[in-house]
């Protein structure tokens, strides 16, 4: 008896603690939108991430496109490039017959259409008022679907991500975080790192907070 | 709880429904600090709270149960159907007018067709 009473209780301090957990986290997140801005506190300095300006946007397209060009450019020893694009990456995949690119988008369509429907028919039992066990097997069916799906996407975004793109992509994402980053000194805000390159070697866990809340504010969540 | 779940969840409960429909009607009632140019996740932010807002009137009408709110693949999945099933509803709309449209031109001898804007008998 006295054993399961202690299995409730446990339960019970789960569910609250997972509500305190889920309250702090919308907190976070109605700062965010309420201002576009959201301070914290990291090793005892408070930071600051917000919305880039128009300069900063201009810095932004500056540092992403001398990226771009010193990667088109960049050689190894032997004279030949370091990064492909995406066309490139396909071809020699193809030509090695080792990863058909086409073959995993059409994939990529069947799965998706294969989802769409998932999603209308559990829709449509939804809207009819089906019973439990129809909505149940719906779900499942959908949730399987959607699971293939985000397999075969993340599939060809493994690789593909050391193409010329999805690195500017990335690039362009770390720049976001680094210019829109201040610190407070003496009651002003000034940009938290000089310079991009010293962001990124900056510590993991600030570098990681600041790229979440600017990634929310500028591509959403 | 990743911030998309988050975000859902504030936009759908009772006061942030509340809110915006108070901001709607009220003037000087803000949802954000600023009233234009807004950040992607104020944007997605709001289209979670036309979402919500439309799901409540559904539950209220009793067109479905409220035990979609339970999950948010029923919510999802409920309005991909309701979004699909009223675009069909508008296609056959418009195909009733295109008929309409047709015995009206046929009961006159000059005819305009639209395509081309060419008169003929």
């Amino acid at each position: 008896m006295d054993n399961v009473r202690e299995e409730i209780r446990q339960e019970e301090i789960k569910k609250i603690s997972t509500q305190i957990n889920d309250e702090y986290n919308i907190d976070k997140i109605r700062e965010l939108i309420r201002s576009n801005k959201k301070e914290f506190i990291h090793n005892d300095k408070t930071y600051r991430v917000r919305l880039l300006n128009d300069n900063e946007k201009d810095e932004l397209n500056i540092l992403t496109k001398k990226r771009l060009n010193s990667m088109i450019q960049e050689k190894d020893e032997k004279g030949n490039y370091v990064w492909l694009h995406i066309a490139e990456l396909i071809k020699i995949y193809k030509e090695r017959g080792t990863v058909d690119i086409e073959k995993i988008d059409s994939g990529i369509n069947k799965a998706t259409k294969k989802f769409q429907s998932a999603n209308f028919e559990l829709g449509e039992a939804l809207a009819n008022k089906a019973g439990e066990n129809f909505l149940k097997s719906y779900k499942e069916e959908l949730e399987q679907s959607k699971s293939e799906l985000e397999s075969l996407i993340i599939e060809k975004g493994h690789y593909l991500e050391s193409s010329v793109e999805q690195q500017i992509q990335n690039y362009n994402a770390k720049c976001i975080s680094y210019l829109c980053l201040d610190v407070k000194e003496e009651n002003s805000w000034i940009r938290a790192f000089k310079s991009i390159d010293d962001f990124i070697k900056a510590d993991d866990k600030l570098v990681n907070l600041a790229s979440l809340y600017a990634m929310a504010l500028h591509f959403g969540v | 709880m990743g911030f998309g779940t988050c975000l859902r969840k504030l936009a759908k409960s009772i006061s942030s429904q509340n809110t915006f429909i108070a901001a709607k009607e009220i003037n000087g009632i803000k949802i954000f600090e600023n009233s234009i140019d807004f950040s992607k996740i104020q944007s997605e932010y709001l289209s979670y709270l036309y979402f919500y807002k439309s799901l409540y009137e559904d539950i209220y009408s009793k067109k479905v149960s409220e035990k979609i709110l339970n999950d948010e693949i029923y919510e999802d999945a409920y309005s991909y159907y309701k979004s699909k099933h009223e675009d069909k509803k508008d296609d056959k709309s418009k195909g009733k007018q295109r008929k309409i449209q047709a015995t009206f031109i046929k009961d006159n001898t000059k005819i305009k067709f639209p395509e081309n804007n060419k008169e003929v008998k």
